[in-house]
């Protein structure tokens, strides 16, 4: 069994603000039926596809085990059906060990969140709070991420500034990748007049909601030339979970991204990011945390996020060109869409946006108050 | 104005002034606005340890306006809407000093819904009785008028209100000729005019009301009396033991009493109390007020408030009589059949439930709104139902036609593209009787039970292909299933009138016959 998995084939729907015209079955089937038509991949016992990781949010669909509603449109009956429910980056993570451990040689991985459907994004994050001692002090991913933003801010001296660079750079990036959320056009200013969520996080710095639906295949190593002529390699995977509540860490700390990031790194052979790694995908929900997790990579000098904005680390080091998460990807989903435009990068296929030479690319993404928890992956062509 | 929960937002404003804690009220100073759509717009003046709420339209003034429509409003006030999550959604929201507004969560105690259901009798005897203390002697200077209410029907009875030197004074009967007559035929509408669920004008043109006398004075009505509002209470424990004996006879079983012919007697102590003593003979009971000179058994109960606990269920006998607050004299015997001699004691309503201790209760409702879009081929299910069709879509490989219609056919993996009219009568396959009531998602509803829920292969289906629905409640004793080739019982569909896309478009279905 050789030690990397092979990434054949990613298929999406475009960003979009609400997808009023689809029901989230019909946004994946849209994409499993992309994957089919790309891969030809069968569900043959022996030859095909046994097993399914899907990744989606009980909140979110308002059933409980929300992958109930959605095995028909995967393909997955009688087939096994595990769901993420947790951040789409851990179900690279998962399907990888199924195929090294080599239970399965082919997985289908499919995603989706229609965040468009509840009526209150921050009330499904309320929830993701202790029900005694935070959920009643109003806790929600928002706040809480203002929270680190003031710590973090500080520490590496990003300033308003900075967060607006980022967001106008977002937005611009975003024009070249046609799969993103359409958003206006802004500028500084306007990013610096948009009304306050929750000091220092403005409107134009928090990602908006989105709806979006994703599908991959990915296999073992001797099998990716059945599906695809080009496959792209994912050679590293860490992850790590900092604690829930959030008074026991350092806000500002990055220790979970760090030690992910470094996992990560040791798997794929990576001494210096820096020279090894031609882009990067990082998961920014808020502006802020593009340079915090450019610090927590290792492309970004620790304490110093705010400098390396005005270096042109952003640009030097390729980082977000599609957009970001800061343009629009659901919750849970933004550590699929960073791998996916990887993906598109290593082959070739971004577009617009291209970035020549690509050889190796990380994508990471976070989940759960502040970033609770990380994850990073590798990809090589 | 419109009602919810069987409360509306002006009920909540009236009773505020009952409701009225001066603990919670201690150093406010400020006036609070209401902005409720669709109801009106009230004005709350907090001044320390005095209130006053009115209905204006100018709520210039207000250190806070509190915006919302009257279900949100009212749902939040009787806690059938979750306040953080219509505050969060900005279903409720507030403008201006947020703060000082969060004092009045503690200034009112809880608004409670009228729990006795009241009869057209019940509001008559409260509207007469309460006639006096609504008299408004500015509204009524200078008069020296005799005003007549003849209302007919159940309930009714004929009053005359003396108006004198700015006094009013209330006599049943009525003079040789009262200034004004009120002549109402039913007094079902008088209860409705004074409720506003009527205007007078109409009852008065459909000559179900008349005038006699005066009629300007009848037209000055609503200055002389302040408006009716029903009264709203909450059960203390003197109502809830004049209940308890009030019913004690129709709580009578017969059959738990059989040969017995007992005395007994209930002496109740403390605030509330009284004595009672029901008498047992020949399978008959009867209650009477005080006690004979020597009951066959006698409940003694220090305390009112603790026999009514026990009647609710909140403690039991047995611990009152060891801590010594409660005895029994004469037949031990007969106090522990009372269980059998009498049916439960259930409170007027349910909504009083008892409150138990726990350690630790999460009052938050788990809820955030949703609304989903149904895509091309659900879409295209739901519209058909509003045409009293069943459509839905077959399978190009294997044949199947599934219901309701769905995006794939998941055996074969592929969409399934062929539409066709199935049904709509068919035959049950399996029915399950259930005997509690799980509420509909949808409206929060529940429903009657015991219920059959069904699974009906429609005429055109095949195989395992059923559709889900429910059977008319009167016939799912007469309900066989089928199974392989044996048929089950034919049944259609019971269309509703109103149909808007959704499976309750089809009632139910019944037996085809
Ligand atoms: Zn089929």
């Amino acid at each position: 069994m050789s030690n990397r998995v092979a990434l054949c084939a990613v298929a999406q729907i475009k960003n979009e603000n609400d997808a009023w015209h689809a029901r989230f079955q019909n946004m994946l089937h849209e994409c499993f039926e992309s994957i089919m038509t790309q891969t030809k991949v069968s569900f043959d016992m022996d030859k095909g596809i046994r097993n399914i990781i899907t990744c989606s949010d009980d909140m979110f669909d308002a059933r409980t085990i929300s992958n109930n509603g959605i095995t028909d449109v995967v393909g997955a009956q009688f087939r096994g059906e595990e769901k993420m429910s947790q951040e789409s980056i851990n179900g690279l993570g998962y399907a990888m060990s199924c195929i090294m451990s080599g239970h399965d040689d082919v997985i289908l991985f499919m995603g989706h969140c229609k965040e468009s459907q509840g009526e209150s994004r921050r009330m499904v994050t309320n929830l993701t709070f202790d029900p005694f001692y935070c959920r009643p002090i109003g806790m929600d991913h928002l706040n809480v991420s203002a929270m680190q933003a003031r710590a973090y801010m500080k520490k590496s001296g990003v300033s308003e500034e900075h967060l607006a660079k980022i967001v106008v750079r977002s937005r611009k990036n975003s024009k070249k990748n046609p799969n993103a959320r359409d958003n206006k056009m802004v500028d500084e200013k306007e990013v610096m007049n948009s009304p306050l969520l929750a000091d220092p996080i403005r409107e134009l710095h928090y990602y908006p909601v989105t709806d979006w639906a994703y599908g991959m295949l990915l296999c073992t190593e001797e099998r990716a030339r059945e599906f695809t002529d080009n496959p792209i390699w994912i050679t590293g995977y860490g992850s790590c979970m900092d604690s829930y509540f959030l008074g026991d860490k350092d806000l500002a700390s990055n220790f979970s991204l760090k030690n992910a990031s470094s996992r990560a790194y040791k798997m794929a052979g990576i001494k210096d990011p820096k020279k090894e790694i031609n882009l990067f995908e990082l998961s920014d929900q808020s502006a802020y945390q593009l340079p915090m997790w450019a610090e927590g990579v290792g492309i970004a000098d620790e304490g110093k996020g705010g400098k390396w904005i005005e270096d042109g680390g952003m640009d030097k080091y390729n980082v977000n060109l599609s957009g970001g998460m800061l343009n629009g990807n659901p919750l849970l989903l933004g550590g699929a869409a960073r791998a996916i435009e990887c993906f598109l990068q290593l082959r070739g296929e971004a577009g617009e946006r291209q970035v020549k030479g690509v050889k190796k690319a990380l994508a990471q993404a976070s989940y759960g108050p502040a970033a609770q928890h990380q994850a990073v992956v590798i990809m090589e062509k | 104005m419109t009602e919810y929960w069987g409360v509306k937002a002006e009920d909540i404003f009236n009773t505020m002034k009952d409701r009225f804690r001066v603990e919670g009220a201690k150093g406010v100073d400020a006036v609070f606005g209401y902005d409720i759509e669709g109801a009106g717009k009230w004005k709350l003046t907090v001044k320390n340890d005095s209130m006053e709420v009115e209905k204006t339209d100018d709520l210039s003034g207000c250190v806070t306006i509190m915006k919302a429509n009257e279900e949100n409003f009212i749902g939040v006030n009787i806690g059938k809407v979750d306040a953080t999550n219509a505050f969060m959604s900005g279903k409720v929201k507030l403008e201006g000093d947020m703060g000082t507004f969060g004092k009045t969560t503690k200034m009112f105690k809880k608004y409670v819904p009228a729990k006795k259901v009241m009869g057209t009798g019940d509001y008559i005897q409260d509207m007469f009785s309460t006639l006096v203390a609504r008299f408004q002697p500015q509204g009524a200077s200078g008069l020296d008028v005799s005003i007549t209410y003849n209302i007919g029907g159940e309930g009714g009875g004929v009053w005359t209100a003396y108006i004198k030197d700015g006094k009013c004074e209330l006599k049943t009967g009525q003079p040789d000729k009262p200034t004004t007559k009120l002549n109402v035929n039913e007094a079902k509408d008088w209860v409705d005019v004074m409720l506003g669920k009527t205007d007078p004008f109409s009852l008065l043109s459909a000559g179900r009301a008349s005038i006699e006398g005066k009629t300007e004075i009848a037209l000055k009505l609503g200055e002389i009396f302040a408006k009716y509002a029903p009264k709203i209470k909450e059960f203390t424990t003197k109502d809830y033991i004049l209940d308890m004996f009030g019913t004690l006879v129709q709580r009578f079983q017969p059959k738990g009493a059989a040969d017995l012919d007992a005395t007994i007697t209930y002496d109740i102590g403390g605030e509330g109390g009284g004595k009672w003593t029901a008498y047992i003979k020949d399978g008959k009971c009867e209650l009477k007020e005080g006690q004979p000179e020597k009951p066959t058994t006698k409940l003694c109960v220090n305390e009112a408030k603790d026999w009514v606990d026990v009647m609710l269920g909140k403690t039991d006998p047995f611990s009152l009589l060891s801590a010594g607050r409660a005895s029994i004299e004469g037949q031990t015997a007969i106090a522990l059949k009372l269980g059998e001699i009498f049916s439960k004691y259930i409170p007027p309503s349910s909504g009083g439930e008892a409150e138990k201790e726990e350690l630790l209760v999460l009052k938050k409702t788990i809820s955030v709104n949703q609304r989903f879009a149904t895509g091309p081929i659900m879409g295209r299910f739901l519209n058909a139902l509003k045409e009293k069709k069943i459509f839905t879509n077959k399978c190009p490989k294997c044949g199947r036609v599934h219901l309701p219609a769905r995006e794939v056919c998941a055996e074969c993996r592929i969409p399934a593209t062929e539409w066709l009219e199935v049904g709509p009568k068919g035959q049950v396959r399996y029915m399950e009787y259930v005997y509690f009531s799980s509420p509909d998602p949808l409206t929060g509803e529940t429903r009657e039970t015991p219920y059959g829920m069904l699974n009906i292969l429609l005429d055109g289906c095949i195989g395992n292909d059923t559709f889900a629905h429910l059977v008319r409640r009167d016939q799912i004793n007469l309900i066989k299933n089928g199974r392989n080739d044996v048929a089950g019982t034919r049944v259609r569909p019971v269309w509703n009138e109103k149909r808007v896309g959704s499976i309750f478009d089809i009632k139910y279905f019944e037996i085809d016959e």
